[in-house]
């Protein structure tokens, strides 16, 4: 019997900057996980640095005054815009997955509908509310200056 | 897709819908909290990293179970989704049995010393009143 070659149909990182015919679903493809990649590096840096507070009042406010400034700011808010492009496009995703967003599957008759048209209105939908979401942080970031 | 692999893939799933909401509270409790004002999260009024702030959270039995199940389910999401990342690399079968077990060792360290800090955490605040 010939061999068959087999191909492990998996491409790699060079999957997530050339996956084939891109529509906006693909670059959030790539947007969701590296959003996600800086917020667990960021999230096991925080375990660390918020564990100060067992320790004594002291060590954390000595521990917080050493992440605070200008840099540290920046870097809090793009890991709080990183939040709401993921929590919201996540949502998205798993409303897709589990057919919330899509329907009941229906027998293909032709004209086919492209299950992509059903759920780019929640695309939309999504992204306009993390950009609600990102704007209200903003302020509270950098204009309400609570922090 | 494995039957174990389908499993783990929907615990995924779930437990990012439940950080939505767990995550989401955090983030308006720590960096909204000037545009809702929610005081239960900051009952001492001013910033929510003083001290009269995280000694109240720390002290509240709900927020050192609201730390766990965050850690836990956050944990979970995140290094589930690091390892798919890393499998999606086509590593060998030994690399990949690597990965697997290098992040399950990982997961529980982070998972057991953030518990232990929510808990002492705790200790910490009140031994302060």
């Amino acid at each position: 019997m010939p061999e068959i070659k087999q191909y492990p149909n998996k491409l790699g990182l060079k999957g997530w900057v050339v996956g084939g015919k891109w529509g906006p679903e693909r670059y959030l493809y790539t947007l969701h996980r590296v959003t996600g990649l800086g917020i667990l590096l960021y999230f096991v840096m925080h375990i660390f640095v918020t564990a100060t507070r067992s320790i004594s009042q002291e060590l954390w406010e000595r521990t917080m005054a050493g992440v605070s400034g200008t840099f540290f700011l920046v870097g809090e808010y793009l890991v709080f815009v990183a939040f709401a492009f993921h929590a919201l496009n996540g949502l998205r995703l798993a409303l897709i997955e589990l057919g919330v967003l899509t329907g009941p599957a229906e027998e293909p008759i032709y004209p086919y509908k492209s299950s992509l048209n059903v759920q780019r209105p929640y695309m939309v939908v999504m992204m306009i509310l993390a950009a609600a979401v990102v704007l209200a942080g903003g302020y509270d970031f950098f204009i309400a200056t609570g922090h | 897709m494995s039957s174990n692999n389908t499993r783990l893939w929907t615990w995924h799933v779930l437990a990012g819908l439940i950080l939505v909401v767990l995550l989401g509270l955090h983030m308006f409790g720590m960096h909204l909290n000037d545009l809702f004002h929610l005081e239960s999260l900051n009952p001492e009024g001013g910033s929510p990293i003083d001290w009269a702030n995280v000694a109240a959270r720390a002290q509240a039995i709900g927020q050192v179970v609201f730390y766990i199940l965050f850690l836990g389910f956050a944990l979970y999401h995140g290094l589930y989704g690091l390892r798919n990342i890393l499998l999606e690399l086509n590593p060998s079968e030994g690399m990949a049995k690597f990965i697997s077990r290098g992040i399950l060792i990982a997961g529980v360290i982070l998972f057991a010393f953030g518990t232990w800090a929510a808990i002492a955490a705790r200790s910490t605040a009140l031994a302060a009143l």
